[in-house]
């Protein structure tokens, strides 16, 4: 029985202690809310005692609600987060967050190439949000941190010209690599409009530009207090990837 | 709206036209590579709605935490019978030690048969709380109590139940075993309850035994509270297993003494009404004195 199946099994036969299991997951669930600046530590242990008692009351629902697309853990880990927000929600005064919450750089290099793997995964879930906007939004910000577009870059809009027009167009982005941001968004709007999109002089492309990368800001930066990510880091991320994607 | 499959509004999205809990569950293990593909409108909702987006990049952030911790393991046990599950936990190795068992227990009747009678009951006099005289005996200390039957007391008056004093049936406690310490090992999930403050508006003001008070086989646990209105109340017992062993319906009364049945070991109580769990605590049962 894998872990997933034992969950299933306790959550209908013996729920009491399916939330003995989930302890170690409420606790650090809890424990990242709180580093995050929701509540503060001294209150920890309050929540996560109201976190159990509300579970124990919800517990009949969540055996009905809950449909096995995906797993249970996933699911419990999104109720129990949704019960710490309701408690979050509560007022009550709120600590700043202290100086060392704010996580040093390391000088370990090797370290430094992990989390760098990590928020370019971060990066590419936050764009693959966008759905149908989604392989526009990175061509554009590959366009923006001069890092060269393929043609295969290029997919995923609503018209495909086939694999050598979309080379044509990989291309002509190319060639404004270094270049002002004028040229690259008149490139854009020409590379855009022939792929299906809706034509949109420079000025649109620029201020839709802004407002998704504003928006990718933001979720980059959801992660943890002290991640702030701005258009300059989200360049530097995005070309510190392409270098350590290129040496492997 | 019709919650299935083939319409997922509703399933997936509230009536907010937001991502449920169980919306935000599937897409983000999509995200992490967990399934293959989605609901198309699970997708194009997310593509147009930027709450939903900033919802669920949080979510898979936070799932990302939570891999890096296991569960706590359990022996999975199935939660058929309620009776005295620790006892028939015990019961192989009662067999190995059953000549040492035997001598423990015929000395524990003779004990028990030279021991003062018990209490006679009580009513629930000597706190702010109305009397009541709202007793409950376990008719056969080892089956649960759902729906126990009563027997007149005339001695007792007031509303509620009439309880019947509840002597010492004689039932010799269960043998001590080699899994004596393990019956204590606390309950981390209920550890965190006891002792909660929560919150609520019609606290009944539940006032139950000390914490961690040792009790032997044949003690009384009393219990006594504000009753609220159309509320009915409950009290759970269960094992350092999470098992439950025991539960009394309390009624609408205001107090109830219950006598301890069980094998030694830590136990939790909880103290419910319909919806709401109102108090938790723990005891222990240790050998007879």
């Amino acid at each position: 029985m894998d872990r997933n199946e034992l969950d299933i099994k306790l959550l209908r036969e013996n729920p009491d202690q399916l939330l003995i299991r989930f302890q170690p997951v409420i606790r650090i669930i809890v424990r990242k809310l709180c580093y995050q600046g929701f509540l503060p530590r001294s209150e920890t242990a309050d929540l996560v005692q109201e976190i159990n008692r509300k579970l124990i009351e919800r517990l009949p629902r969540i055996r009905d609600q809950y449909n096995g697309k995906c797993q249970l853990r996933t699911y419990l880990s999104v109720v129990i987060r949704n019960i710490c927000l309701e408690e979050f929600r509560k007022p009550r005064l709120v600590a700043e967050p202290r100086a060392e919450l704010y996580e040093q750089a390391s000088e370990d290099l090797s370290w430094n190439q992990i989390i760098i793997a990590q928020e370019y995964q971060r990066l590419k879930r936050a764009v693959s949000l966008f759905g149908r906007e989604r392989s526009a939004l990175w061509t554009t910000l590959r366009c923006y941190a001069d890092l060269p577009v393929t043609a295969g870059d290029l997919t995923g809009f609503d018209l495909d010209p086939g694999e050598e027009a979309r080379e044509q167009l990989a291309l002509m982005l190319n060639d404004t690599l270094n270049k002002q941001k004028r040229e690259k968004l008149d490139a854009l709007g020409q590379v855009f409009s022939a792929l299906g999109k809706k034509p949109q002089n420079p000025e649109a492309l620029r201020k839709w530009s802004a407002s998704r990368i504003g928006e990718l800001i933001s979720l980059m930066n959801s992660k943890a207090h002290g991640s702030s990510y701005s258009p300059e880091t989200l360049n530097l991320l995005m070309e510190k990837s392409e270098i350590a994607e290129n040496s492997e | 709206m019709e919650m299935n499959e083939e319409n997922p509004t509703g399933l997936y999205l509230d009536e907010d036209g937001h991502l449920t809990s169980l919306g935000l569950s599937l897409y983000a293990e999509f995200l992490r590579g967990g399934l293959v593909e989605l609901p198309g409108e699970l997708e194009q909702h997310v593509g147009s709605c930027s709450y939903c987006r900033q919802e669920l990049m949080s979510v898979a952030d936070l799932l990302d935490e939570v891999d890096q911790v296991e569960e706590e393991p359990v022996d999975y046990q199935s939660k058929k019978n309620t009776r005295a599950p620790s006892f028939k936990k015990f019961l192989p190795l009662i067999r190995t030690a059953a000549a040492l068992a035997a001598i423990v227990l015929i000395s524990w009747v003779i004990q028990q048969v030279l021991r003062d009678r018990p209490d006679e009951p009580m009513a629930g006099t000597g706190n702010t709380l109305p009397v009541e005289t709202n007793r409950q005996a376990l008719e056969d200390p080892m089956v649960i109590t759902q729906g126990a039957h009563y027997e007149e007391d005339t001695s007792n008056a007031g509303r509620g139940r009439e309880g019947i004093d509840s002597k010492n049936s004689g039932k010799e406690s269960p043998a001590v075993t080699d899994q004596y310490a393990m019956a204590f090992v606390p309950n981390p999930a209920y550890e965190s309850l006891i002792g909660g403050k929560f919150r609520a508006t019609r606290d009944p003001q539940v006032s139950g035994p000390e914490m961690s008070t040792a009790f032997s086989y044949g003690d009384t646990l009393r219990f006594s509270w504000s009753p609220g209105e159309d509320d009915a109340y409950t009290l759970i017992i269960v094992d350092n297993q999470a098992n439950e062993v025991r539960e009394v319906d309390a009624g609408t009364g205001s107090w109830l003494e219950w006598r301890i049945d069980l094998p030694p070991g830590l136990y939790y109580w909880k103290f419910t009404g319909r919806e709401h769990l109102w108090k938790a605590g723990k005891f222990t049962v240790g050998l007879n004195r």
